[in-house]
């Protein structure tokens, strides 16, 4: 057991803290692609870094700190673990890792919609994170024969991108393809299932920079707000408020963690269950510890123009894609059941 | 950063699970299987079966029968024991007044009380809270007045845990009436509980059962050998044997264990002509605790792998006390609904009373305490508001 930040973690962490805090509103995207940082999950052998979901952790939750919300989950860290992972004809993968190439990945959760036979994609990939600005979508979904994935030019006839500006300011996108030619491969049969998860994680692990800094936001807050001619900070009943939320953050850094490391693990079974663990507690604990947040503050905390606003919605933002709180718990809930049968049968967890 | 055990703590969870295949006696395993409480006459004879082995007490200094291991060696230790059905070893000397003697206790007491508290010959309860000094333990009344080599002491202890079966109290008693503030003026005492004038009385639990007594005090003569640490100064050694536990304070062997008598039950009991555990409500529900088990886990980890050689309980252990004790509750909660309409049976002697020992209606009502006792999760939250958010 080692909880201390490797080298290669704080490195890539400390420079994202660094390119988040330099850029201007709505810059840090470009800051990023100069950066060099759109490669951080592709292979090596392809120009990239080749980062597991546990190294990256840190960074995305720097990211999670900073005051804009640049599209890097959707339109790098996705792709570049969905390219390295399933092989992806016509893709143009060293413009996408030098930022020339702007790409998206749809999965399962986008692609239900979509339908792949005869070589053409029909149908629509619905609310496709980064696939307003991309010119390539890789996309995985789960066809008659089992997993298969592919890449598409989104530029070619038959497509439609709709824009869909989400509420933390990124911009995904439905996007419909009439007939569109594709070549498909085959994927590993637990490859859907575990770029759903890796997804649920990325957006998890910057939710937790979120919640951190609203942490301390609202800390500072009733430190130096004054009622009553005191610091509300001294009211028991708003230091017990804080306390909750302080908690909750923790335990939410050590489900962030830990199912990062399960994805990065061999044992699905594992990685799905502390995965649900995580999003269930997103979306049950986490939700409502931004929710007392905005209380503890009071008016101000329901201000468009307060930082609250921006932190919130990032939190909404992971307990609301990649499966709700609740088809979680029912996922966990059959895992439990069958770990308990297993466990009575004598077989180890 | 690593999520796995390494080799070596590996190696030593194989030592542990020999240890406890080899020597936990079967009925002691059995009564943890079979959904029972285990009784006193077990707790006190596994303490000696691991007094045996020497590792009874691993968070001592190895001087005084420590083992040397690392806090997340002693978890593995207690997740293990847990696991294999065994009883808590009780904190009251080991975890509690053991290490006070440790640190501020004479030679003479050290080399009495130490060996004593390790082989189990001496049992030990705890004379803090009085009717009146519960949460705000610093406006307790007990009175202790020196004559000559003794102390003379009255007054009224309370919810005495295990006051029944202990032969020693470690206990807060005032030796200064007129002290400027409350905390000053407390010394701390080894009362021996087959002096004259100590009077133990049952208090029945709204569980029926006796698990808590008053302890009355009458002109009790207490030599003054037996004063830990000065006179007047015991506020500080008190706060330090509260704030001693680190590795067991969230129960989270015990929490794994009870997680795990849980789900046995849920696939026992059946609701709509199929197992308890898949019937939807039920399992989210079941889900829920187990994601805030999961994260209690990996916290609890988080916090004995930062600790360092040498120091004490980290800033996130009143935060695992609040945690541990709800969900504790929690599973107690969902075991009553799993053992349905029989939970009501009050008479536990009655048919099906292996599951309503532990868990019948009786296992919910008991656990109220455990949000109350050492800390009120009220208490806890104050701790962490002041110490570590500064508020």
């Amino acid at each position: 057991m080692d909880f201390d930040l490797t080298d290669e973690q704080r490195m890539i962490a400390d420079t994202v803290t660094d390119v988040m805090r330099d850029a201007d509103d709505g810059g840090a995207w470009q800051s990023l692609v100069s950066s060099g940082l759109l490669g951080m999950t592709y292979a090596e052998d392809v120009g990239g870094a080749g980062l597991g979901v546990l190294t990256l952790t840190p960074a995305l939750t720097a990211m999670g700190h900073g005051k804009d919300s640049p599209p890097v989950i959707g339109a790098a860290v996705l792709p570049g673990f969905l390219s390295g992972r399933c092989e992806m004809a016509d893709f143009d993968v060293d413009g996408a890792v030098e930022g020339t190439n702007p790409v998206a990945a749809a999965l399962p959760e986008n692609t239900g919609a979509l339908s792949a036979e005869n070589g053409t994609l029909n149908g629509t990939a619905d609310m496709v994170l980064g696939g307003a600005a991309a010119k390539t979508l890789l996309f995985c979904l789960e066809g008659a024969n089992g997993p298969s994935c592919g890449a598409v030019d989104l530029t070619a006839d038959g497509v439609t991108v709709t824009p869909l500006p989400l509420l933390d300011g990124q911009i995904a996108a439905d996007i419909t393809f009439d007939n569109v030619p594709v070549s498909l491969s085959q994927a590993g049969a637990d490859l859907p299932n575990w770029m759903s998860d890796v997804a649920a994680v990325c957006l998890c692990a910057t939710a937790l920079g979120a919640a951190q800094a609203m942490r301390e936001l609202t800390r500072d807050y009733l430190t130096t707000r004054k009622q009553f001619g005191r610091p509300i900070g001294s009211f028991q009943v708003l230091q017990h408020a804080m306390v909750d939320v302080f908690h909750e953050t923790e335990h939410f850094e050590s489900l962030v963690l830990a199912a990062a490391s399960a994805c990065d693990g061999d044992d699905a079974k594992h990685r799905q269950r502390m995965v649900s663990a995580l999003k269930r507690f997103c979306g049950t604990r986490m939700r409502a510890a931004a929710a007392s947040c905005i209380q503890m503050h009071g008016g101000i905390g329901t201000t468009e123009e307060y930082a609250l606003d921006r932190l919130t919605k990032r939190i909404l933002i992971a307990d609301m894609l990649f499966g709700t709180a609740d088809t979680h718990a029912a996922r966990l809930g059959k895992l439990v059941a069958e770990a308990a049968r297993n466990e009575e049968k004598g077989i180890p967890a | 950063m690593d999520f796995s055990f390494t080799a070596e703590e590996e190696r030593f969870r194989e030592e542990v699970r020999a240890f406890l295949a080899a020597e936990l006696p079967d009925d002691i395993r059995e009564t943890h299987f079979g959904f029972r409480r285990h009784s006193w006459e077990q707790m006190f004879r596994w303490h000696k079966i691991v007094a045996q082995k020497g590792w009874v007490a691993p968070y001592w200094p190895v001087e005084y029968g420590g083992t040397g291991w690392t806090p997340v060696q002693q978890y593995i230790f207690d997740e293990e024991a847990m696991m294999a059905g065994a009883p808590r070893l009780r904190p009251f000397g080991l975890k509690m007044i053991g290490p006070v003697i440790i640190k501020y206790g004479s030679d003479a007491q050290k080399a009495h009380f130490l060996p004593r508290i390790v082989s189990g010959e001496d049992y030990w309860c705890q004379g803090f809270s009085e009717p009146g000094a519960g949460s705000d333990l610093a406006s307790l009344k007990t009175k202790a007045v020196r004559a000559g080599d003794v102390y003379k002491v009255n007054g009224q202890k309370t919810w005495t845990t295990t006051g029944q079966p202990a032969n020693w109290m470690f206990t807060l008693v005032r030796t200064d009436p007129d002290a400027a503030k409350p905390q000053q003026g407390i010394s701390l005492l080894l009362l021996d509980m087959t002096l004259p004038g100590v009077e133990v009385r049952p208090i029945i639990t709204i569980d029926g059962d006796h698990h808590v007594n008053e302890v009355w005090l009458n002109d009790v003569e207490v030599p003054v050998a037996m004063r830990v640490g000065e006179e007047n100064k015991a506020w500080t050694s008190a706060k330090c044997l509260q704030g001693n536990e680190s590795v067991g304070i969230a129960n989270v062997g015990q929490n794994k264990a009870e997680l795990r008598l849980l789900r046995k039950l849920a696939l026992m009991q059946q609701r709509g002509g199929a197992p308890l555990i898949d019937d939807p409500v039920f399992a989210a529900k079941l889900a829920d605790l187990e994601t805030d088990f999961m994260a209690l886990e990996i916290t609890n980890l988080r916090m004995l792998s930062s600790i360092k050689p040498g120091e004490n309980a980290a800033e996130l252990s009143p935060l695992l006390k609040l945690r541990g004790s709800e969900i504790q509750q929690r599973s107690n909660e969902l075991a009553m609904e799993a053992a349905g309409p029989r939970a009501a049976v009050w008479q536990k002697d009655a048919s099906d009373a292996a599951i309503l020992d532990r868990y019948g209606i009786h296992g919910w009502l008991l656990s109220r305490a455990f949000t109350i006792f050492g800390g009120s999760s009220e208490v806890m939250k104050n701790i962490i508001a002041k110490q570590t958010l500064r508020l």
